[in-house]
């Protein structure tokens, strides 16, 4: 299964696969980088709309959507940008776009992403292994040493905040940026071939090292299964505390009964005490909401579950910290 | 010598002179001018044939006008020049000089055998 775009095409519409879509882009950008100026862009222009033709062909032989192969076959026929620069007026011409293309071609703009083809949890040392060109099998030892030394938490919350911050490579060209390879029409053809059910492959390919790449997967899922159930119990416990205070809330107000509440040395007729409850009402059911969300993050990723959308766990984060507000400005109320 | 590269210098000297040939015959978009070369068994890198027009064009030795076509968006109809028909024209007695040298030296090199080579 593939996204698609719609792309226009000099005036025409096609469904074209996403890496397709990509592929074109790419190429196109190319031959804008090769044919400069005003007569380039007519160039450009004269080319793309021999394109919109090609692709009509296709379109009109029964295919549905522009794949990969179709993008590959149209730049056979019209040919690779460093073929085509127009080299017969003058070699100092002929030299300037080869500097320009040599430039374009360094792999200077090397970015971080998580690399999604050798990951453990979220790729986070798959991705700087490749951003740095280290190892990532001993990246995750040392880490998992200094997290011994470190009793966990900070290097484990480091590692989540990595995981957030740093996107993940998941187009072709972010495959490429992420080890520095040149984003060019062969490359990305290249890659995109390669690696065509490219999300979500699991650490195998690019590493030696099997036996250390199996422990390091089981010893993550062990923590990730144990953390989560922790996270879980603790997430259920806040739950039953908000229903008994809740509980108590209503048998004080309906039935003018302390007891419940007295009961969990809360008590609603001490000077700003009501206040004070509704304050730890908020207070534990943002503990609840954010315990259960990272509880339901963890079994997701340890299970291949559909994990939840980065909107809805945004949503549910800013819920909890306004929950947190909350309780904090009613404290303040009840002091 | 790579012989590749002579190759595709050769062809890439013909070119503007086959494609202001073909258009002499009559105006022509420029998928026309590709089929007609495929026909003519001269394979272009189409990629290479778009910069060759805008150059022409810009020499004046061809002009374009857009005409609408039965299907898709309207096509760029490419037609020679007086400018141009001049050039091929020049073209035309220079080209007719090289094959009358190739040839002649040809003919020369086929009446000499090589003589015999014994290998032992």
């Amino acid at each position: 299964m593939k996204k698609t775009y719609s792309a226009n095409i000099d005036g025409q519409i096609f469904n074209i696969d996403e890496d397709a879509f990509e592929l074109l882009g790419n190429y196109l950008n190319q031959l804008r980088q090769t044919f400069s100026g005003n007569e380039g862009a007519e160039i450009v222009g004269d080319i793309e709309s021999r394109i919109r033709e090609l692709f009509n062909e296709r379109i009109e032989s029964g295919a549905r959507v522009i794949v990969i192969a179709d993008v590959n076959n149209v730049i056979e026929t019209m040919g690779h940008p460093e073929d085509l620069s127009d080299n017969s007026d003058n070699n100092e011409k002929k030299e300037d776009i080869n500097s320009s293309f040599i430039s374009f071609n360094l792999p200077g703009k090397k970015h971080i992403y998580r690399n999604m083809r050798n990951k453990v949890f979220g790729g986070v040392f798959g991705g700087l292994a490749s951003y740095l060109g280290w190892n990532a099998n001993i990246m995750r030892l040392l880490y998992f040493i200094m997290a011994c030394f470190t009793y966990f938490w900070p290097l484990t919350i480091l590692y989540l905040i990595a995981w957030m911050i740093i996107p993940a490579a998941t187009t072709p060209r972010q495959i490429l940026e992420m080890t520095g390879e040149p984003v060019n029409v062969n490359t990305v053809g290249h890659t995109v071939l390669a690696t065509s059910p490219y999300a979500d492959k699991r650490v195998a390919s690019d590493n030696n090292n099997n036996f250390l790449v199996t422990l390091f997967t089981a010893i993550g899922k062990t923590i990730l299964i144990l953390a989560g159930l922790l996270v879980g119990v603790i997430s259920f416990a806040f739950i039953c505390a908000f229903f008994c205070i809740l509980a108590g809330m209503v048998a004080y107000t309906f039935f003018d009964s302390v007891q419940i509440l007295s009961n969990i040395d809360l008590i609603p007729t001490h000077p700003g005490g009501w206040t004070q409850i509704w304050a730890i009402l908020c207070l534990v059911l943002g503990f609840a909401v954010l315990s259960g969300l990272m509880a339901f993050g963890a079994f997701a990723e340890v299970f291949n579950l559909r994990g939840s959308t980065k909107a809805g766990v945004i949503t549910t984060i800013i819920i909890s910290v306004m929950l947190f507000a909350a309780a904090a400005i009613l404290f303040i109320f009840a002091a | 010598m790579n012989i590749d590269n002579l190759k595709s210098q050769m062809r890439k000297g013909m070119l503007e002179f086959c494609v202001l040939l073909l258009l002499r015959q009559g105006d022509a978009y420029a998928s026309e001018i590709i089929t007609k070369m495929k026909e003519a068994h001269l394979i272009v890198m189409e990629g290479t044939l778009y910069p060759l027009l805008t150059r022409l064009k810009n020499d004046n030795l061809l002009s374009y006008r857009w005409e609408e076509s039965p299907s898709g968006p309207p096509r760029k109809y490419y037609s020679i020049t007086a400018l141009g028909t001049q050039f091929l024209d020049q073209l035309q007695s220079s080209w007719d000089e090289i094959t009358h040298t190739v040839e002649h030296l040809r003919s020369q090199s086929t009446t000499i055998t090589p003589p015999d080579i014994n290998l032992q």
